[in-house]
């Protein structure tokens, strides 16, 4: 099965519009609101994003004091507007110079709070950005150092859309709505003070609507995430589906079964649909309700403050006041709780981010350093191994490899061949036994200068993006241009890299070019020539290639084998014949050993496989 | 935008009432600050509470019809977006189950599956956006200056000045904007490309230790892409606060206009408070139009990717011409309905774009029951010649006759019932062993299962696995190995019985035990059937009753093994590549 990477949903398109008006009419929000996905513990996720802040706070803290002087200019405003108004009445002749003077000190405090604000979005994008990159590269870096298990019990697609999704969305919701958040909050708790400081009891005229817009949001986002969480799950499944189809067309075709699967696409299609409009709906009630709420607030305010003003306890300024400042709580607290749907889905994103740092990584640093390059002396000691606890797949294997030597491993498909390999590399550890290499454990060793001095090329020929000579330097930077030419040589690839219009500097892709499957393999073959390794290793690394190239290639391994200890997986008869030692495998455990003339003598097992391959040519 | 419109048709009542009652929540909007200007100053001026509270209430009344309309609005729009997604995801999905064998190289599976998720969301999110806010913001602004001007000419005229400032500051933004955003959509994928062959290469990396240079790579990306964020995002964080301070620079000056007034007439401060509450309204509505401009521009590299699936070449699922003789009935035995009679005449083909001939003068038959082999070094076209015989493309020239009929007057769907196919990757798909297998022939039971699966030499090891045939295989199931998969995949294009059984190296991860035991099997199972096989070692199809020698698009060489053995230079040389120097005991 073809692993393509899960595809990303596309981040919600949230746009950042304080659409609010003075006290009337609701503000649109167009947050399309992603999967409500909800962190599993806020408080923690939110402490360890804060504290990746810590490199910024000489920026944070600076930006700071520029909120700080925004809002506070912000909350004057309406003290200076309610002055303002209460001196028109006075209709004194130094009215007009009294104006002049109100309108300047708005002018500047207006001006001020959009420097404070612009200043804030300026800096804090940087920050958030930063923050979103480092957590970007922490988390590659972390998943460089993590064992192979990790990656071979997890789908390609979901380590992805963590990198693309989750830390996409935190990127959007950072830049736009984060960088607000505490500008917002401090307008919140500031008007909320004055306000109350000014006329508790209007404040509370003001307020009455509030606890009644937190319920009505509470009970609508729990709609809400019931919808998205449906919706989630069902866009999961047919992003399956259509994973599956799609890297199977031809299949599909050649089975006629086009139209079954349109049918099995079109039921879980419609269950997405279902589940989406629902949620959709829910969540574009919000904006209008809350808006509603503002209104009925305002209309509280208004009144109770008119009544006021008629029974003379208060000027029409003060109240003018009051209920400039009533917008400056309102509006901020139902733009943070509309966004909260978003924050919540990226916070939850967050914590699948942070599970991944918290897994265990490969230690490292352990063992001492290869003095040398190793002679290639390989012993396997009474290996026990088994992927899945009980599952054994090797068992009390012992073999020997002398220096130069070329060791062939041959048996039927799940004897445990590759596992070998996997064991050589040490990407997996043994159950019981060991594995020495010049006689030390490998377990004692630098797991890197353990992997340098092994050559691997396995079945699937994988390369990168970036040129052909890029990719041939892979495992050997300093190679210089002959030695790349004469690994290609050797490799039989530099007749088809010659044959390309760009050569050497051809681009490639690792998804797949204008290269074939074998052609991809010779150039793994050569990248592994290039590296020079001490053990080289050949898992199947010939199966994607016809024989008479692969004949070709056994020339130049032939050279290449001179002072090389060699490990050959393979079916073919002619790959392994020439072998010094054939190890013949089943079901975990080594059934004999011999060169290719004293096994085809013994007839056992590897007889048996011999004589299938060659007596129907024998025959004809 | 316009292949669009279509798709909009079915929800045409969605897409009338949304807007309609946005209209409606707009009126409300419109005439909530002239009752505010009534409460102030006809109510509170005059001390006249009742009616405050009458003008209040009125305001109050429509509040809750802005919030029906609010509402009825972002149904009847989600209802439309959402319908729109899911006909649109439905459309793509049968546009890329019938893409041609050819379109499919210009559409790998990465891309045709970003396009059914990603971009039909981004679309649908798109018309949920225009239905939302195409009628709302015109009609605010329009309707925000209307009443502007109607409550007071001279005034009001003073109060619109920001406007043209605005627009000018927008049109800025989005002009410089989009090339911004459309750069971090390169640097994302840029970014998601080192992530991905990474994972997929997680091997590789590890034992030629390049996790070092991986991590540069990798950071080199992701700080192109948080410079590109950066200054993408400080753009369109720049606007709002611009238009804030618009709009209270415009408070300013009506403290000052405003109190110039007073001191001349009578201070309306409810209207003065409409008069700012209208201008807000205004110049939001222009800051989100300019949004929604924005947005609906990065909608049109969706349309367009969404626009190459639904009219890329699809094959041509018709086919008039003769039924085969034999009828329908699968459950008649394959020996009495008999093999294929396949004959390639002059058959030449060339990939569009393609300087050369993939394929050059073919012409073989093999009849019923009998079987081919075809053999050649890599690259010789072997596949593209079994994609012929399948019918995914047509040749260029010559014909692909099946029991003397051209394939192309063949009815196509009929022809493939016909097949059984096993492709050189056994691409499996999630399920159990019994679904799997059972794929390839909805309508077997699990006599007939259990008899492909015995043919093809998978019985054995499937009862080994924890649940037998019920076993889940998959991305989250149980891991076969290679030689295991082909097994079923080998099972699954026996169970449909078919007349023509074409093998495409299918046998590569299979020992030699086992390969030969499945031929063995294949011999006596399927009598009748006709056989193609596509094969590296001659040991394979040594006793094939015709052999096929393809070297570079060309027929090099047709018949027994004995023959070529003796008289063709390229098979003599394939075959001394394999048997090689070992010494063969007599």
């Amino acid at each position: 099965m073809n692993a393509a990477e899960r595809p990303a949903p596309a981040p919600p398109v949230s746009l950042n519009l304080g659409g609010r008006s003075i006290g009337g009419g609701p503000g649109h929000r167009f947050g399309a609101g992603g999967p409500a996905a909800k962190p599993h513990s806020t408080r923690t996720t939110v402490a360890r994003l804060l504290s990746r802040l810590h490199p910024h706070r000489l920026t944070i803290s600076v930006v700071t004091l520029f909120v700080l002087a925004g809002s506070l200019a912000a909350l004057g405003t309406p003290w200076l507007t309610g002055h303002a108004i209460d001196a028109l009445r006075r209709h004194g002749p130094a009215v007009r110079e009294e104006l002049a003077h109100f309108a300047v000190l708005l002018a500047l405090a207006y001006a001020t709070n959009f420097l404070a604000t612009w200043i804030q979005g300026w800096f804090m994008v940087e920050v958030a950005q930063r923050l979103v990159s480092r957590m970007r590269q922490d988390l590659f870096e972390h998943l460089q150092r993590l064992p192979l298990r990790f990656f071979d019990a997890r789908a390609d697609g979901d380590i992805l859309s963590r990198f693309q999704n989750d830390l996409d969305n935190l990127s959007n919701t950072l830049s736009q709505n984060g960088v607000q958040l505490v500008g917002s909050l401090l307008s919140v708790g500031g008007a909320l003070g004055l306000m109350l400081w000014m006329d508790p009891v209007l404040s509370l005229a003001a307020l009455l609507p509030v606890p009644l817009g937190f319920f009505l949001t509470t009970r609508i986002a729990k709609a809400c995430h019931r919808h998205f969480a449906d919706q989630s799950r069902e866009l999961g499944r047919l992003n399956g589906l259509s994973e599956e189809t799609v890297a199977g067309l031809d299949v599909v075709r050649a089975f006629g079964r086009e139209k079954a699967a349109l049918e099995e696409f079109r039921e879980v299609n419609v269950r997405l649909w279902a589940a989406g409009v629902k949620a959709q709906i829910f969540s574009g009630i919000i904006p209008p309700t809350m808006g509603l709420v503002n209104n009925l607030s305002f209309a509280c305010a208004t009144l109770a403050g008119g009544w006021l003003v008629i029974q003379g306890r208060a000027s029409i300024g003060e109240i003018t006041a009051f209920t400039l400042l009533t917008r400056q709580f309102a509006r901020p607290l139902s733009e943070i709780s509309t966004q909260f749907n978003l924050i919540q889905a990226s916070l939850a994103g967050v914590e699948r981010i942070f599970e991944i740092l918290d897994e265990e990584p490969e230690p490292e640093a352990a063992g001492q350093a290869l003095a040398q390059r190793p002679r290639g002396h390989v012993v396997f000691e009474a290996a026990d191994f088994s992927y899945v606890p009980g599952v054994h797949v090797l068992r009390g294997v012992s073999l020997e490899a002398v220096p130069g030597q070329t060791v062939a491993l041959v048996g039927p498909t799940g004897s445990g061949k590759t596992t070998i390999v996997n064991l050589l590399a040490r990407f997996y550890d043994l159950d019981a036994g060991a594995i020495r290499i010049d006689g030390t454990d490998i377990r004692d060793m630098h797991r890197h200068d353990l992997r340098r001095s092994l050559g691997i090329v396995l079945q699937d020929a994988h390369l990168f993006t970036g040129t052909i000579r890029e990719n041939l330097r892979y495992g050997n930077p300093s190679a210089t241009e002959e030695e790349i030419r004469s690994a290609a040589r050797l490799a039989n690839a530099e007749g088809f890299i010659l044959r390309l219009p760009d050569g050497y500097d051809t681009l490639i892709t690792e998804a797949g070019s204008a290269l074939s499957q074998g052609e991809r393999q010779l150039l793994t073959i050569a990248r592994a020539f290039l590296a020079d390794p001490a053990i080289l290793v050949l898992d199947e690394a010939t199966s994607n290639v016809d024989t008479r190239t692969e004949l070709h290639i056994q020339e130049g391994l032939h050279f290449l084998r001179q002072g090389r200890t060699s490990f050959v997986v393979a079916h073919r008869l002619s790959t392994i014949a020439s072998a010094d030692q054939i190890l013949v495998m089943d079901r975990g455990e080594i059934v004999d050993r011999g060169t290719h003339d004293e096994l085809v003598s013994r007839e056992g097992l590897y007889s048996t496989l011999y004589r299938s391959q060659t007596e129907p040519v024998l025959e004809a | 935008m316009s292949a669009l419109l279509s798709f909009l048709r079915p929800h045409r009542l969605s897409v009338v009432l949304a807007p309609l009652l946005m209209a409606l929540e707009v009126a409300c909007d419109l005439a909530q600050p002239w009752c505010l200007a009534h409460v102030v100053d006809e109510g509170i001026r005059h001390g006249d509470f009742p009616l405050a509270l009458h003008y209040a209430g009125l305001m109050l009344l429509l509040a809750g019809f802005g919030w029906l309309g609010g509402l009825g609005c972002t149904v009847f729009a989600s209802r439309a977006s959402s319908g729109l997604g899911a006909d649109l995801r439905s459309e793509l999905y049968a546009a890329c189950l019938r893409l041609s064998f050819l379109e499919r190289s210009r559409f790998p599976p990465s891309t045709l599956l970003n396009r059914l998720s990603s971009d039909v969301a981004q679309l649908q999110g798109i018309v949920l956006i225009l239905l939302r806010i195409l009628v709302r913001a015109p009609l605010l602004t329009v309707g925000g200056i209307g009443m502007i001007l109607f409550l007071d000419p001279v005034l009001g005229a003073k109060f619109l000045w920001p406007l043209p400032i605005l627009g000018v500051v927008l049109a800025f933004a989005i002009a410089h904007s989009f090339p911004l955003f459309a750069r971090v959509q390169v640097l994302l994928d840029g970014m998601a490309t080192v992530v991905r062959e990474n994972l997929s290469g997680v091997r590789v990396v590890k034992v030629f230790v390049r996790h070092r240079e991986e991590v540069e790579r990798f950071s080199r990306a992701s700080g192109a892409l948080a410079d590109g964020s950066v200054a993408a995002q400080r753009i369109v964080g720049a606007t709002l606060p611009l238009v804030q301070l618009l709009l209270n620079l415009s408070m300013v000056a009506l403290v000052w206009f405003g109190g110039m007034r007073e001191l001349s007439g009578d201070l309306k401060l409810g209207f003065l408070m409409a008069m700012v509450n209208y201008l807000t309204q205004i110049l939001f509505s222009l800051m989100m139009s300019a949004m929604m401009l924005m947005t609906v521009t990065r909608g049109k590299a969706s349309v367009q990717r969404v626009r190459e699936i639904l009219e890329a070449g699809s094959d041509d699922l018709s086919g008039t011409g003769p039924e085969f003789p034999e009828g329908e009935d699968p459950e008649v035995p394959v020996a009495s309905r008999g093999g294929a009679d396949l004959e390639f005449r002059g058959v030449s083909f060339r990939y569009p774009g393609s300087g050369a001939d993939s394929l050059s003068g073919l012409s073989f038959r093999i009849l019923p029951g009998q079987t081919l082999g075809i053999i050649g070094p890599t690259g010789a076209g072997k596949s593209t010649l079994l994609a012929l015989m399948l019918r995914f493309a047509d040749p260029s020239t010559g014909s692909v006759r099946v029991d003397g009929v051209d394939l192309r007057e063949h009815d196509l769907a009929a022809w493939r019932g016909r097949v059984g196919w096993v492709p050189q990757t056994a691409t499996l798909f999630t399920g159990t062993v019994r679904e799997n297998i059972g794929w390839g022939a909805p309508e077997a039971d699990e006599e007939r299962i259990l008899e492909a699966s015995k043919l093809a030499q998978a019985d054995a090891f499937v009862q080994g696995l924890p649940e037998g045939y019920g076993t889940v295989i998959g991305q989250r199931g149980v891991n076969l190995s290679g030689g295991q998969r082909q097994r079923v995949s080998i099972a699954r294009a026996l169970v449909r019985r078919p007349r023509i059984l074409i093998l495409d190296d299918s046998t590569s991860a299979l020992d030699a035990r086992t390969e030969s035991r499945l031929r063995q099997a294949l011999a006596t199972g399927l009598p009748g059937a006709t056989r193609v096989i596509v094969a590296q070692r001659i040991a394979s199809i040594a006793d094939a009753d015709a052999i096929l020698v393809l070297d570079e698009g060309r027929q090099a060489g047709f018949g027994t093994h004995r023959e070529l053995l003796l008289t063709n230079p390229v098979y003599q040389d394939i075959w001394r590549s394999q048997v090689g120097s070992a010494e063969v005991a007599a």
